[in-house]
């Protein structure tokens, strides 16, 4: 999955190297959260990120700067050292606060590690609590089956299997044997679909910025008779007259981004998204994603009209209108 | 013009843009113990375009050292190739975190060497030295900052090339406050003033040196997880300097940031 994946995605592939995705709330036993003073900026927290997730028994951590805390998530009760969490803040440059610990018990079979794996499923159809107990007794009667969470919100769920003896398709059957469902294995990897589709949306909105200055702002100028104007533009940025002399490649690759970007920004499962980080942060991530696909389009319309457009458009009109 | 020119190259360099910070001016940020940062930023002014690649490391949470080498691109007059290297040091000597905010000053100093060739135009020839003061408040929603630093000019020849104060302030805004993994945008505007002393040749003053010149400048910093991309233009406002000396230029500024993992 994870191939192809990269695949898709290999223009972007050194900023994939360098940006991580964010951890899901899979299976934990222990829930540490640390109140950490300063957290203001995400570029910021990257470091603290890195020191806390060497910690030994970190498992996943997630940052929730809007909240002030960081939450550790360890396979075992005790493993995460407070004194070392408050030392790591503080070497990343922040002021640790309060440390807040929570246990949640799974069955034994999770504490065993190698003979146990967490799937995750996409679930459509769910309407209700009662669904969710309809699937989470359906699922738990399968043997083998150790541990189900169904979750509504996200319509999800991380079924505990024993390796070997439980598969996907399995738990797919029995949902969808109970005749309104809709399941399939979760197609993403932490947060790398939503970092993706960031990803892609950016660049997109990158270069169509660029043909916007490139090729569309100096006709524009020029259609309202500002030639001189256009003179100093070019001379103030010289450099913008070998970007516009390839401007059909520029127009071509900025066309196909915006094509892939509002694939994954307006696809039916878009807000798979939302699956991984939840709640408002990702609603409001939704709301700039669309705002930059939607801005990146009507940027490269906006060029495309002073590119090609308007020549033709004032040639028409010439020759209609006013001979 | 050549003194104009390196004036404005190494305003250019003492010019910290770490992370969240102004863009022309000071901010007090650190990249924390042991962390660091690459930075590559591409320059124009009058003189063309320079790209200067930094490296950023972390001593302390509060102590960071910075060494930014420039590689001058060819104009008339000028090669291709790499100028004065610049080493920088800041220290954070006031902190006060708060849920979602934080408020800093940090002292800065730095040395900058005459390694560019000075007979292609890519170097001062001169060792030069740097003092400042900075000033930072960050919150999710704003930020403000403030500094002040000093360059003491050293001596080549004959001539003595006046020293430069810089102040500046500046204001931010995000304008949404997104989550960790998520884009985030954050815009800026500087104010800028610059008091260039009076150069002296074999004791006495140049006429056509020296003076005070504003400027504000608009910028964006645009981050997503440990990737930062930084835009500014520094457009001049006010100009008095002394003589007949050319009027400020508007500069332009584009930077990316990566911070890189913890060595330990």
């Amino acid at each position: 999955m994870i191939k192809t994946l990269t695949k898709r995605t290999l223009f972007f592939l050194p900023f994939l190297i360098l940006v991580n995705g964010q951890p899901a709330e899979n299976s934990w036993k222990e829930k540490v959260t640390v109140r950490v003073d300063g957290l203001a900026c995400p570029f910021c927290a990257y470091g603290l990120e890195k020191k806390l997730e060497r910690l030994n028994g970190v498992e996943d951590l997630i940052i929730k700067i809007n909240e002030g805390v960081v939450i550790l998530y360890s396979d075992e009760k005790g493993k995460i050292d407070e004194k070392l969490i408050r030392q790591k803040v503080k070497e990343a440059g922040f002021t640790p606060r309060e440390v807040e610990r929570e246990t949640m018990e799974l069955s034994g079979a999770r504490s065993n590690g190698d003979d146990v794996k967490t799937i995750h499923l996409s679930i459509d159809g769910m309407k209700c609590e009662f669904c969710v107990l309809n699937i989470e007794t359906a699922l738990k009667n399968i043997e083998g089956v150790d541990e189900v969470i169904v979750n509504l919100e996200n319509n999800s769920a991380e079924v505990l299997v024993k390796k070997g003896i439980v598969r996907a398709d399995t738990l797919i059957e029995v949902i969808e044997g109970l005749g309104k469902f809709k399941a399939r294995v979760k197609k993403y990897k932490k947060g790398i679909d939503f970092m993706k589709q960031n990803i892609v949306n950016f660049f997109a909105l990158f270069t169509s910025t660029g043909i916007l200055l490139c090729c569309a702002l100096p006709a524009a100028i020029a259609a309202i008779a500002g030639g001189a104007a256009v003179g100093t533009f070019l001379t103030t940025f010289p450099w913008l007259i070998p970007i516009s002399q390839h401007k059909g490649w520029i127009f071509l690759v900025s066309g196909i981004l915006i094509g892939f970007s509002g694939f994954l920004t307006l696809r039916p499962h878009g807000k798979i998204a939302c699956s991984v980080t939840g709640g408002k942060g990702c609603e409001d991530t939704g709301r700039l994603t669309k705002f930059m696909f939607w801005g990146a389009v009507a940027v490269y319309g906006t060029g495309v009209f002073f590119s090609y457009g308007i020549v033709p458009i004032l040639r028409l009109l010439d020759k209609y209108m006013f001979t | 013009m050549k003194n104009a020119f390196f004036i404005l190259l190494f305003t250019f360099l003492i010019g910290n843009v770490f992370a969240h910070e102004p863009l022309f001016g000071l901010g007090p940020h650190t990249v924390g113990q042991y962390a660091w940062a690459l930075e590559s930023e591409i320059e124009r002014d009058d003189d063309g375009w320079t790209n200067h690649y930094e490296i950023i490391y972390g001593i302390t949470p509060d102590i960071a050292i910075t060494a930014a080498l420039p590689y001058l691109f060819s104009v008339e007059g000028r090669k291709g190739g790499v100028g004065d290297l610049v080493i920088r040091g800041k220290y954070r000597f006031i902190r006060r975190d708060a849920p979602g905010a934080s408020n800093a000053f940090a002292l800065h100093g730095g040395i900058k060497l005459s390694t560019g060739d000075q007979s292609e135009n890519r170097g001062s020839g001169t060792t030069d030295y740097l003092i400042g003061l900075s000033f930072g408040h960050e919150s999710r929603r704003n930020y403000a900052f403030a500094g002040i630093r000093y360059k003491i000019n050293g001596i080549i020849g004959d001539l003595n090339r006046g020293d430069i104060l810089h102040i500046n302030a500046a204001y931010g805004i995000r304008p949404w406050q997104l989550e960790y993994a998520d884009p985030d945008p954050v815009f800026l505007v500087e104010i800028l003033g610059q008091f260039k002393g009076r150069n002296y040749r074999e004791g006495n003053p140049e006429l056509n040196s020296g003076g005070i010149s504003l400027g504000i400048a608009p910028g964006i910093l645009f981050s997503y997880r440990n990737v930062m991309l930084k835009a500014g233009v520094k457009i001049p406002i006010f100009d008095k300097l002394n003589g007949s000396q050319p009027a400020s230029v508007r500069e332009f500024v584009f930077a990316v940031d990566v911070h890189m993992p913890p060595f330990k």
